[in-house]
């Protein structure tokens, strides 16, 4: 039963407009194992997904005066953390375009050491990839950004495809699109395991 | 077999897994797998890959994650004021109003044009400049007018002087306006007000050029008292 004393988000966001620490503190107590979630689902790195998630939240409390009154502060507020998200993945899409194949030289011959960091394997990652959970969030990490956005928002985080709409910003049958060609796409990923298990 | 065809029913077979899915679609889609063994083989695949992902452990954030966002934004606005928070005060401080704001922007217009204005902004400070880039002797009065300034003088008929004549003092006018006076001044005796009365008043009374533009009763004024009805 919902607590009728407890402000709802979008009061909490009147104060946020405000300057006010404390009920931007209440948000992020609220928002921030869900968004954090999400974000690793999508970018499948958890140093990295922290880092969006940070940002995300600085950006609500920085562009609080943008937040319309009447609007609904969760899909404004899954919007910025998702376009953080894709803005992330294409930039590092761009990076990895360098050649990690040819030797990298400098003028007299000697040849480079290169320390790349791999953030899609970190700590954390590397403890899973031995599980099946590891798996499942590579598969996920396989499939197109714009299905995985949908396709993380819906059957991993289990929002309505009204909300996703409104977070992604494109008509409703495009979300059940993507999410259906996300599942088959997925369950072709997951044949493998899928059939070992079963 | 379902009257259903395979191509038609593949692509619901993803809609059957959805939490809402439609009950209607979900029994068609079992109908026809029941009958199809291709189908069936999907829907359980299907149904087997999307039940993984309830095997994904819930992600939950750091002990210190509240505690670092909150640090950042302590740190990254102005000592806890947002940008808006400064303009909001600052608009409130300054109770912005059309009126206001549009004084404002006049004032501000007003300095703005008086300090990017060119230092040689007198047209005596131009005409003198002028003189002296042409190396030309600066016009000095007659004498019989300096020695008029020490003591009473004749007053000449000043209304009589045509008044295309009038000594202007607009730019790049002042040097034939000096030469007209000085044939005038030998003419008419008239003696110029060329050094600042004395605040007593004790200076001779100065004839004066009257400007052509004044009218009758600021004429008169000036005849009468020496001085301007008005300011000019």
């Amino acid at each position: 039963m919902p607590d009728s004393k407890r402000p709802t988000d979008e009061m909490l966001m009147a104060l946020v407009k405000q300057g006010d620490h404390a009920a931007f503190q209440e948000l992020v107590s609220r928002y921030k194992s869900r968004i954090i979630g999400f974000v690793y689902r999508t970018v499948n790195s958890r140093e990295l997904a922290e880092d969006i998630a940070q940002e995300a939240f600085l950006r609500v409390f920085t562009k609080a005066h943008t937040f319309r009154d009447g609007a609904r502060f969760s899909p404004w507020f899954y919007r910025i953390a998702s376009n953080l998200a894709i803005n992330e993945l294409r930039r590092r899409r761009r990076v990895s375009f360098i050649s990690l194949e040819r030797p990298l030289r400098t003028s007299s011959g000697d040849e480079l050491v290169r320390d790349v960091e791999d953030n899609a394997r970190g700590p954390a990652e590397l403890a899973e990839q031995h599980e099946l959970g590891g798996e499942i969030a590579k598969a996920i990490a396989d499939l197109p950004i714009k299905y995985r956005v949908a396709f993380v928002l819906r059957d991993v985080q289990g929002h309505s495809y009204e909300r996703i709409a409104e977070i992604v910003g494109v008509p409703l049958g495009t979300i059940k699109s993507r999410v259906n060609r996300a599942r088959s796409r997925f369950k072709d990923l997951m044949q493998p395991y899928v059939e070992a298990l079963g | 077999m379902s009257r259903m065809r395979c191509n038609a029913v593949r692509p619901l077979i993803a809609e059957t897994v959805d939490a809402d899915a439609d009950e209607r679609v979900v029994r068609l889609v079992e109908l026809h797998a029941e009958e199809c063994v291709k189908c069936r083989s999907e829907l359980d695949r299907m149904r087997a890959a999307i039940g993984l992902l309830e095997s994904l452990e819930p992600v939950e954030a750091p002990a210190d994650f509240e505690a670092r966002v909150m640090a950042r934004v302590r740190t990254d606005n102005l000592g806890g004021w947002t940008w808006r928070e400064v303009s909001d005060r600052v608009a409130e401080a300054l109770a912005l109003r059309p009126l206001r704001t549009a004084a404002l922007v006049a004032t501000c217009a007003v300095l703005g044009v008086a300090l990017l204005r060119p230092v040689e902004t007198s047209p005596f400070t131009g005409a003198a400049s002028r003189i002296a880039q042409r190396d030309e002797p600066i016009p000095v009065l007659p004498s019989e007018v300096i020695a008029s300034i020490a003591g009473p003088v004749e007053v000449g008929d000043l209304a009589a002087v045509p008044e295309d004549s009038a000594l202007t003092a607009e730019d790049g006018h002042l040097e034939s306006a000096f030469g007209e006076l000085e044939a005038r001044l030998a003419a008419e005796t008239v003696s110029l007000p060329l050094v600042p009365e004395p605040l007593g008043g004790a200076a001779p009374p100065a004839a004066r050029i009257v400007p052509a533009a004044l009218d009758a009763r600021d004429r008169a004024a000036i005849l009468e008292t020496g001085r301007s009805r008005r300011s000019f």
